[in-house]
């Protein structure tokens, strides 16, 4: 693999491929099957990269390029790329149909693909082009469920205001472009560490150029003044491709922004730190306060990612290299998080489908520890970790949030991000207390039991991202051993 | 010694929860309830009697931790798992787990729904308990002093009385609430000292300007865990409506958390900004121990009268420890220790009376002396321990206090002095009304206490007699630690004289 794009080569090869099977008439075991070979593809892959990882030769082309980080951040799209396959298999199985189409799984492919671009790209052209790739194929997904309204509607705010996101974007590059003459990150990365040009116009132009294309990216991991279509689409459209957004899109977006911060950026970090600083605290602010009220549980969930994003993007705005791996790691720890929530509540959906309880609101869980114990158990503990509680591994991803902002001597934007972290206690903890707190006369429902194919589907995955989530206290170094060797100086740009 | 190659205190601080996810597992596979009750009492009488073996066969005579065990844990911030404990710590350990013994012997019938989940969180409880009271890292300390909240958020959510939702918020977020800014000082100590081992701490000077925000970091947690009067909203109600059991441990151990906090961490590391602020603590405690006094006076309802007098006697722990004094400050770590035993058993108590009249509201009490002689006798212990008479252990935490406070200010032990004459108005008016007097009609009916109820209150009473007779043991104990911090106090000074 000495060539940066072997595998996203392989990936379109293989959506290709899958595209002449949407002849066939029997999709359902088709579309399964195919689910079971590109797990395996993906697990094949995943050996590759994990090799590449650790050869200590990067290949660097023009457009593209390859740095521990991006190798990094390629894993864990395929990890979570394989959880997306496992809930569409058992969407499948709880005869779920929209997504047993062959349709759906090529665009993931696709995404998948655009993904990998994304992440790797060295060249603001091919950055575009492959975020462009990405954000066409989760467009179609989102508007799969083509029979409801809502999902329709989701979708097609999705649609405008990204498309919005992406034309600022690509004026961004325009007004780069002009001044350096040049969108190759290497060149314009020379230009400005070069600070004697970076005065009079030249710096207007740089700030508005950088200002617009940090825009474009922050809508995708939606920070706050571009968050709007956060809540809404989180209560409307499927969530299985809520799942991808609230995790996939969150990794590539933050990736791109270390990678663009860390590389053609770094000479005017001046000039984005204090942007970052901004955001993430008003990002806290509106994530809280805003989920504080919610009555819908993947509302809350949207709001919450918010707030979480703002912790992120505080990290971010230390600007330096520590901060950075903070960051990661934060992203990295809320992806597991989340994705536990996000598999207990899918699966949830369906156990609970011939009841009659949609489990949209929160008051649909009430009384669900008497349901089922293991369930509640887990979910609740995802929701402690969320909510920073210590032995769990989300107190050690606030806890080094918090030792960036004090290293960098932001200790009052640690004071403030942390007491706005107790705000997020509540909100998630309300949902425990629903679940646990409620008094035996309310009603009760029968879900359907966890038989075999359920239990592999959704709550394997859900029990490793509990594993992680609770014992990460016993060995706290391994993921930051990992994160410190992937964010080694030097080997980035 | 033989204890040195052993991992005694991390097998001390985990034997309950590994026993804890054992249950678990046995519950998973579908173990019958009594099993895992009685799994649970086996538990966590073992671990106590692990801790008795351990104090009694160890020498404790010296200021110095013992039994040490280092381990790389978070290399990143050269955090370790550094566990010790000296002779404050050991007597903490021996009171939690004996408490949390008695709690779950007395409890564990009571319990009518999930009962097994009830004895897990009981078993998590204890781990953390005893895992903040061994703690030699300001992390470790933190993840056990925080990780509190998770076993009691269900404790009382779950198990609690009427209003219990309103209360577990209101416990959970105040608490949440201090020690996160706690947090950030600990981040703040390791990134700049390049440490966060208590006892590497001890040795290091640090700067007044940076002691002062610190120690109101550390402040903000330690006094709402104590609690100091105006944070103190929380425990009231957290009293109110935990179950019997939850009471006992609340009150019995979570309390002196932050007491230890202070002596253990306040105190030495900070011991400028301390004796800086400790006119501040002298007027809040006072503030504490008068007006909880009052409020307890007015009270109709049992568990709150007992709730505000142990916010009073809370009051005369911080008092105690600020004064700076040998007397003043082992006084104040043996009333940690007698509060811990007296308002134990009193919550105790009041359970039993709970499970029979099934109402908290006093006026429904009356005359119960004579339907339950026993009983009402070891209450009147309990009572007398709580109000300070000498003989009791509580006069002996109580007299040294104020002995250490006349040497301060003639004032604050006036104020503390007012407090225990109004603990004893309060206390002995609570007893008249429960105990004395004719025989309200609901308590006509009350049946005698069984074996296993009187049991925790028989030794109760023995050991709350015994220590208020016989205090030299104790005051020994703590007597190295106490003369360490103020040793540290004194180097400051001469260091100030020097320069």
């Amino acid at each position: 693999m000495d060539k940066p794009i072997v595998i996203e080569a392989c990936f379109s090869a293989i959506a290709i491929l899958y595209l002449l099977f949407s002849f066939c008439k029997k999709q359902e075991s088709l579309v399964r099957i195919l689910n079971y070979l590109t797990i395996g593809i993906f697990i094949v892959f995943g050996f590759f990269l994990v090799k590449e990882l650790f050869s200590a030769t990067y290949s660097r082309g023009t457009f593209f390029v390859s740095t521990p980080l991006i190798i990094f951040s390629k894993l864990l799209v395929l990890d979570i790329g394989i959880i997306a396959l496992c809930v569409m298999n058992g969407a499948i199985y709880w005869r779920d149909y929209i997504f047993a189409k062959v349709e759906f799984l090529v665009l993931f492919l696709f995404m998948i693909t655009g993904s990998f671009l994304m992440i790797s790209a060295g060249d603001f052209l091919s950055l575009y082009m492959s975020m462009e790739l990405q954000a066409i194929s989760l467009y179609v997904m989102l508007a799969f469920k083509k029979k409801s309204k809502s999902s329709i509607e989701s979708a097609i705010k999705y649609f405008i205001l990204s498309a919005v996101a992406s034309g600022i974007f690509l004026y961004g590059i325009s007004f780069i472009f002009g001044m350096t003459g040049t969108t190759n990150f290497l060149d314009i990365y020379e230009y400005f560490t070069n600070k004697s040009s970076l005065i009079g116009p030249d710096r207007v132009f740089g700030y508005i150029g950088i200002t617009f294309i940090l825009s474009g990216l922050l809508f995708k991991i939606s920070l706050v003044p571009f968050h709007m279509w956060t809540p809404d689409v989180y209560e409307k459209s499927p969530t299985s491709i809520v799942l991808l957004l609230s995790t996939l899109s969150k990794v590539v977006g933050i990736t791109v922004i270390i990678n663009l911060l860390l590389g053609p950026f770094w000479g005017a970090s001046t000039d984005w730190k204090f942007f970052f600083l901004i955001l993430g605290l008003a990002s806290i602010v509106s994530g809280s306060l805003a989920a504080l009220m919610q009555t819908n549980i993947m509302r809350l969930l949207g709001f919450s990612s918010i707030a979480n994003m703002g912790f992120v993007s505080l990290a971010i705005a230390t600007g330096n290299f520590v901060g950075m791996e903070k960051a990661y790691f934060y992203l990295v720890v809320y992806i597991v998080m989340i994705l536990g929530v996000f598999l207990l509540i899918i699966e949830g959906r369906y156990r609970l489908k011939s009841v009659g309880n949609s489990l949209k609101e929160i008051k649909d869980l009430s009384n669900f520890s008497k349901v089922d114990p293991i369930w509640s158990f887990m979910l609740s503990i995802f929701l402690f970790s969320l909510a920073g509680l210590p032995p769990l591994i989300g107190f050690f991803s606030k806890l080094y949030i918090i030792v960036a902002l004090v290293s960098s001597d932001l200790i009052f934007y640690a004071i403030f991000a942390i007491l706005f972290s107790v705000l997020g206690a509540f909100y998630y903890l309300r949902i425990v207390k629903t679940m646990y707190f409620y008094t035996p006369s309310d009603a009760i429902f029968i879900a359907q039991p966890l038989d075999l194919k359920t239990f592999l589907f959704f709550r394997l995955p859900g029990t490793v991202c509990l594993i992680l989530t609770l014992f990460y206290v016993a060995y706290p170094d391994i993921l930051s051993e990992v994160l410190s060797f992937v964010f080694k100086q030097g080997q980035i740009r | 010694m033989f204890f040195h190659d052993f991992l005694f205190l991390t097998v001390l601080i985990f034997l309950p929860s590994m026993g804890a996810v054992g249950l678990f597992f046995l519950r998973f596979l579908g173990a019958k309830k009594q099993f895992i009750t009685y799994g649970a009492l086996f538990l966590s009488g073992i671990t106590f009697l692990y801790a008795l073996v351990f104090f009694l066969s160890a020498d404790f005579s010296q200021a110095t931790f013992q039994f040490i065990e280092e381990r790389d844990w978070i290399s990143v911030l050269n955090i370790k798992y550094a566990v010790g404990v000296d002779g404050v710590s050991i007597l903490f350990i021996l009171l939690s787990t004996f408490l949390c013994f008695m709690a779950l012997v007395v409890s564990a019938k009571k319990i009518t729904c999930w009962l097994q989940e009830y004895c897990i969180a009981f078993l998590v409880l204890e781990t953390f308990v005893l895992g903040s009271f061994c703690a030699m890292d300001l992390f470790l300390f933190y993840i056990f002093f925080e990780g509190v909240l998770l076993p009691m958020f269900f404790i009382i959510g779950v198990w609690g009385g009427k209003n219990r939702i309103y209360a577990t918020w209101k416990f959970f977020l105040y608490t949440l609430m201090g020690s996160v800014l706690m947090l950030i000082g600990i981040v703040y100590l390791c990134l700049e000292y390049g440490t966060s081992s208590i006892y590497s701490l001890y040795d290091i000077p640090i700067a007044m300007s940076v002691q002062w925000w610190l120690w109101l970091a550390f402040f903000a947690s330690f006094a709402v865990k104590l609690p100091i009067f105006p944070f103190h909203t929380w425990l009231p109600d957290a009293h109110v409506e935990a179950p019997m059991a939850g009471s006992i441990i609340l009150a019995g151990i979570l309390l002196k958390m932050g007491g230890y906090g202070f002596f253990r961490i306040s105190l030495p590391i900070f011991s400028q900004a301390s004796v800086y602020f400790s006119d501040f603590i002298f007027v809040l405690s006072c503030i504490s121990v008068i007006y909880a006094s009052m409020v307890a006076f007015i009270q109709k309802d049992i568990k709150k009268i007992i709730a505000y007098s142990s916010i009073a006697h809370m009051g005369f722990v911080s008092a105690g420890l600020f004064t700076w004094t040998v007397y003043g400050m082992q006084g104040a770590l043996f009333q940690m220790i007698s509060h811990g035993l007296i308002s134990g058993a009193i919550f105790m108590g009041i359970g039993f009376l709970y499970d029979r009249l099934k109402t908290r509201e006093i006026h429904f009490y009356g005359g119960v002396a004579s339907m339950m002689p026993i009983f009402s006798v070891f209450m009147m212990v309990m009572i007398l321990g709580s109000i300070g008479f000498p003989g009791t252990s509580g006069f002996v935490g109580e007299f040294l206090v104020l002995l250490g406070s006349y040497k301060i200010s003639i004032f604050l032990s006036l104020g503390l002095g007012t407090g225990v004459i109004l603990s004893a108005v309060y206390g002995l008016t609570f007893f008249k009304k429960i105990f004395l007097g004719s025989v309200e009609e609901g308590c006509k009916s009350l049946r005698r206490l069984t074996y296993i109820e009187s049991a925790p209150l028989i030794v109760i009473s023995i050991l709350i007699l015994g220590l208020g007779l016989f205090p030299q043991k104790i005051l020994e104990l703590t007597k190295p630690a106490v003369e360490r911090v103020l040793e540290k106090k004194q180097e400051f000074f001469v260091q100030k004289v020097i320069s």
